[in-house]
């Protein structure tokens, strides 16, 4: 199982009390299951399922995707103050 | 430049062109005859955003979509005197020379235009020209000297400035010698130039919000010689604002927000009209107002508000660029642009209110609004300048505090979006507050019954105990009352703390909660209830917000 850097940004930020992290995730992950795995360390990140954008390499996570151990995971929540 | 009538093009049928002295089986774009439709321009721009173009431009574009003209009909072949490049070097030198006399129209094409050439008494001056290139070019400026006379009809101002250097040539444009003095270290940049600063001067830009962002963002816009900017808000100035909102100063604490940004603005560059809009950007009022300019920046601080405008510029289809920050990150992006994602591709659920705060919970650094706000301007103006975007389809993650500047690609349009999908149901604007859960400002119910709260009043007069403060730490370092103890909120409800040490062994003793404005002090009171049903736990009215009000206005408040 590849072990991937992990970036937290807002809300996500609070919740894990770290700017990034490295994390061993499955092979295969998607939009729906990486959340899963990254609650099971992180409980609190639950409450932004479907209010989170989740990029992997610098791009818009849909569907599935193979992860490399060099691979970068990013949580961000849309952030409205200004 | 047509050398002849070309009425005649009219007989032909979409999409007719002349083949492309480079590849003949692509037609040339610089001239085809083709039916307007509303249809086939946004066939178009959709191919582009899905495609792209093969050659980077509108022909490698407009080739792939019209793609069977190669090998179609015949008839929409258009003759190759249509679309001679003179400055061609032909291979088949006889015919070009034999049929140059039935040109019919002259394509200027690459990098060389006849206006780079020097032009004086009907002769062009150029080396290594063949006699037609020259007479076309001769036969351009010829015309350029007819229009100019024509048409053109310079301000007061030019005619003031071209008397003193008579005999040189001057561009026709709508800057006066003053703007072009002013603007010029911007006007030479690449992708600005003589025509993008004549863009900006006839530009209308709205800001939504003169606060941390607005602030930054206008001034630049203003200074960078936007023609109009219309200015939304409905708050005054204060003294909390100044660390962040920088068109607004010490003497204007208490006056409207647009009025402070108009008379800094107005200081800045007096050419600029500036519109106010002194209104709490609503669902009755936002149309109407967004509907007056060409693009939109969004500035605000809510959620509520976000989404409002992100519908009313799909529905009058301008351009959103949009700019968030809290605590010391931000968020840059543009919605909206020639057929990208709007705000409600990327979040089409709106973001719970109660994990949403805002910089008066969270706080914001004062350099990370204006690295928000200036990035808002800088797309602002690549937009109005040069028609591209630097931001669209993309999201600008900035976060100055740990160095981080990242851009992730977004998803393309959403096809389901219910704004600026294939079959939208928002058509007019809805009730964002519903939509939200939230209002701009929240209203938060009381969790507490009266039973389980006291007033500042009561907590001053009794004897306490046990006071736990539930503000983050570095708020509980900044001022804190007497004999009160730090639990963070997020680490009372998350249990990550062991709290039987603030747990007294008489349950009977009362345990008082207490945090900034007396909001998170109730959830922790919930909690704790639950988690130790026989102890008596209450709240603060107000927390210290109240405390400073009612008790002691020396205590300190931010």
């Amino acid at each position: 199982m590849p072990v991937v850097t992990v970036l937290y940004f807002a809300r996500c930020r609070e919740i894990t009390g770290k700017v990034q992290e490295k994390v061993l995730l499955p092979e295969t992950v998607s939009l729906d299951n990486i959340l899963t795995e990254l609650a099971k360390v992180h409980p609190a990140l639950e409450t932004l399922r479907g209010k989170l954008t989740v990029a992997h390499n610098q791009a818009y996570l849909e569907g599935s995707v193979q992860l490399q151990s060099t691979d970068e995971i990013a949580l961000i929540p849309p952030v409205s103050g200004g | 430049m047509p050398l002849s009538n070309i009425d005649d093009l009219f007989q032909y049928e979409e999409l007719s062109a002349c083949r492309d002295a480079g590849w003949p089986d692509c037609f040339n774009t610089g001239l085809f005859v083709l039916t307007p439709s509303l249809e086939t321009y946004k066939a178009l721009i959709r191919r582009a955003c899905d495609d792209g173009s093969f050659d980077g431009g509108d022909q490698g574009l407009l080739n792939a979509h019209f793609s069977t003209w190669s090998h179609g009909d015949i008839r929409k072949h258009i003759p190759f005197s249509y679309n001679v490049n003179p400055n061609a070097s032909y291979t088949y030198l006889p015919a070009y020379k034999h049929f140059a006399d039935q040109v019919k129209m002259v394509h200027f094409l690459g990098a060389v235009k006849p206006w780079h050439y020097q032009y004086a008494n009907g002769r062009v001056q150029g080396q290594n020209l063949t006699e037609h290139t020259l007479k076309f070019l001769e036969q351009w400026h010829k015309v350029a000297d007819i229009v100019k006379q024509t048409y053109y009809q310079p301000t007061a101002e030019m005619k003031a400035g071209s008397a003193k250097k008579e005999g040189t040539n001057v561009v026709p444009t709508t800057l006066t010698n003053p703007e072009i003095l002013r603007y010029g270290r911007q006007m030479i940049v690449d992708g600005v130039g003589l025509p993008g600063q004549e863009g900006l001067k006839k530009s209308k830009v709205l800001i939504v919000g003169l606060g941390a962002l607005g602030c930054p963002s206008s001034h630049y816009l203003a200074a960078a010689g936007v023609g109009t900017l219309g200015l939304v808000d409905d708050d005054v100035v204060d003294a909390s604002n100044l660390h962040r909102q920088i068109l607004h100063s010490e003497k204007e604490i208490g006056v409207h927000k647009v009025d402070s940004a108009i008379s800094r603005l107005h200081a800045v560059n007096q050419h600029v009209s500036l519109i106010p809009h002194k209104v709490d950007l609503n669902a009755s009022n936002a149309l109407s107002i967004i509907q007056q300019y060409d693009l939109v920046l969004d500035c605000t601080d809510n959620a509520t508000t976000r989404y409002l405008i992100n519908d009313c510029c799909v529905l009058l289809n301008k351009v959103l660029v949009s700019g968030a920050a809290l605590r010391f990150e931000g968020q840059v992006s543009t919605y909206n642009y020639k057929g990208g994602p709007c705000y409600r591709c990327i979040n089409p659920s709106p973001p719970d209110p109660e994990t949403t705060l805002n910089c008066f919970e969270a706080g914001v650094l004062g350099p990370v609004t204006g690295v928000v706000g200036s990035l808002q301007a800088a797309e602002a103006i690549k937009i109005l300048a040069s028609d591209e975007s630097a931001y669209a389809g993309k999201l600008m993650l900035v976060c100055p505090w740990d160095g981080i500047m990242k851009a992730i690609k977004l998803r393309p349009r959403r096809k389901d979006c219910v704004v600026c999908g294939d079959n939208p149901t928002v058509t007019s604007p809805i009730d964002y507050v519903k939509f939200c859960g939230s209002g701009k400002n929240k209203q938060y119910s009381n969790a507490s019954t009266e039973s389980e709260r006291i007033t500042c009043r009561q907590l001053r007069d009794s004897s306490y105990k046990h006071l736990i403060d539930v503000r983050p730490s570095v708020e509980f370092g900044i001022c804190a009352l007497e004999n009160s103890v730090c639990v963070p909120f997020m680490d009372l409800v998350s249990d990550k703390v062991d709290l039987s040490p603030h747990i007294p062994e008489d349950p009977a003793e009362p345990v008082y909660l207490l945090c900034r404005a007396g909001i998170n002090s109730q959830v922790a009171v919930q909690h704790l209830k639950a988690k130790y049903p026989e102890h008596c736990f209450k709240d603060i009215v107000g927390g210290l917000m109240g405390w400073t009000s009612d008790i002691d206005p020396n205590f300190p408040m931010y």
